[in-house]
């Protein structure tokens, strides 16, 4: 089925199985929606704590700035993890009925958007603060998380589909993603911290890690960030995306008969 | 001639006995395994008819599902064709995507818009489904505190009064207690027996079919046995399943 009209056919479908799952979220746990802002707001204190007072950074705004890195990895890796895990575990459904699978992709990543978008607001609550001055590079949010979307979108396309395939790629790409948080720069300037010339190398060629830097530079400190990097991920996550719609599209009817 | 709903023609389906690709497994030895292939349905072709009702009979690993699955879209044949004609189908298959923390009046919507109707659609149906399940004042409760019998009238009463122009029936035709087999019975056979409405059946049931079914095909071993007149096929099976 072609994209867009999938999308348009099941979107209400995700929209509504996503606020389901956010209202079981909350029915299964103790301090329910507490958790989401208690979540990123504990990881940003022990970062705090260990490199703002035990090593002693100088980075201006540190809390925010680990904050905002904290927000955009946490989204990053948690879908990417669950869509490897997300044909198997969606088996009661997919073995009954056809359902375009990225459609379940997107249910998941409405889910994750919800609790980001908490995070961003703790963000603007910091800012506030810590009465950081913002100007109108603040309006490269809006394409800033526009590639950063399509590239999460893009990256866990090809993990859901591997992930059937591979019994124990979660284990893989957890691993993965451990080295790739140190290489991303969550609580450190990768730049200047890491020797040259693989700190600049590195916040270019690693997309999360660019659009970190991006984020930073709008949010913290009023810089444009660079327009050419930034249309070259776009267009490298739509090729991706498209690529990954396609795999999925040829191969997602012969998922069922291998889980 | 009549207009034709279903048409499948020489559909082939293969699974392969593949154990999951396993990296570690695969580092660790090197004589991997091919994977071994099961032939489940082996060039089935047939038609059915607008508003007619099939059935489908045959012993277990025959095929039925597989091919009833398939013909549903849950995955493609590895050859041959099925064309539905732009007709809307759907299985029927009880809790459909259910989440038991949730409460019965939000499963229903998250069951109906997986079923591929839109939200308003399933508000025009919300009163005479939670009517037709018997649940009361649980509706609003969650799935999980309902005992088994609540369960299943619920998931029946969504199934069956969301209809499409296409219903494949894998065997559900009796849940909770008598009374409500009873009237999930004659449900099912009113909806079944709409006249623009076409039907496939899968069962074990010599009587059901018979009671239900225009035409019965015997499927075995993933071929087709004979295709005809209900009465006549059944007790050609019942024939074969007693000599054998």
């Amino acid at each position: 089925m072609n994209f867009f009209r999938a999308l348009k056919r099941y979107w209400s479908f995700a929209v509504y199985a996503a606020k389901a799952d956010l209202q079981e979220e909350v029915a299964n746990s103790y301090l329910n929606w507490l958790w989401w802002i208690l979540e990123p707001m504990s990881s940003m204190l022990v970062y705090v704590l260990i490199f703002g007072v035990v090593f002693k950074t100088d980075e201006a705004y540190f809390p925010i700035f680990v904050f905002i890195g904290i927000t955009v990895w946490d989204y990053f890796s948690r879908c990417v993890t669950s869509s490897v895990d997300l044909i198997r575990n969606n088996q009661h459904i997919i073995s009954r009925i056809y359902i375009p699978k990225y459609i379940l992709l997107i249910q998941r990543m409405l889910v994750l958007c919800f609790k980001m978008l908490i995070s961003w607001g703790l963000v603007a609550l910091l800012m506030i603060a810590y009465k950081v001055p913002i100007g109108v590079n603040l309006l490269y949010m809006i394409p800033n998380l526009i590639v950063f979307f399509v590239f999460c979108f893009a990256c866990s396309l090809y993990f859901l589909h591997f992930g059937v395939y591979v019994s124990d790629l979660s284990r893989l790409v957890a691993i993965v993603l451990n080295l790739m948080f140190y290489l991303t720069g969550i609580f450190f300037n990768i730049q200047k911290g890491l020797p040259a010339p693989f700190g600049y190398l590195l916040q270019r060629m690693n997309p999360i890690a660019h659009l970190i830097f991006c984020m930073r530079k709008s949010l913290l400190y009023n810089e444009t960030p660079s327009r050419i990097m930034l249309s070259i991920w776009l267009i490298i996550s739509l090729l991706l995306a498209a690529g990954g719609i396609r795999l999925i599209n040829k191969n997602e009817n012969n998922y069922v008969k291998i889980i | 001639m009549k207009e034709i709903a279903i048409d499948v023609s020489d559909v082939k389906i293969t699974y392969k006995l593949l154990k999951n690709f396993s990296i570690q497994k695969n580092l660790l030895r090197r004589d991997a395994e091919d994977a071994e292939e099961f032939e489940a349905v082996k060039g089935v072709s047939f038609q059915v008819e607008k508003g007619e009702i099939l059935g489908i009979i045959g012993k277990n690993g025959s095929g039925k599902s597989t091919l009833l699955r398939a013909i549903a879209g849950v995955f493609c044949p590895n050859s041959g064709t099925v064309d539905l004609k732009g007709n809307t189908i759907s299985l029927l298959s009880l809790g459909l995507g259910f989440k038991g923390t949730l409460s019965g009046r939000k499963n229903i919507f998250i069951s109906g818009m997986l079923l591929g109707f839109t939200e308003k659609q399933i508000k025009e149906k919300e009163e005479e489904i939670i009517e037709f399940a018997e649940l009361g004042e649980f509706i609003d409760r969650p799935v999980k505190t309902y005992s088994s019998g609540m369960y299943s009238k619920l998931a029946f009463s969504i199934t069956c009064n969301l209809e499409t122009d296409i219903i494949l029936v894998d065997e559900v035709l009796s849940v909770g207690d008598e009374g409500f087999q009873r009237k999930s019975l004659a449900k099912m056979e009113s909806l079944i027996q709409d006249k623009d409405r076409t039907v496939i059946i899968v069962s074990h049931s010599i009587e059901t079919l018979e009671k239900l079914c225009d035409r019965v095909m015997w499927l075995d071993a993933g071929r087709i046995m004979d295709i005809g007149q209900a009465q006549k096929v059944l007790s050609k099976y019942q024939e074969f399943m007693t000599t054998r």
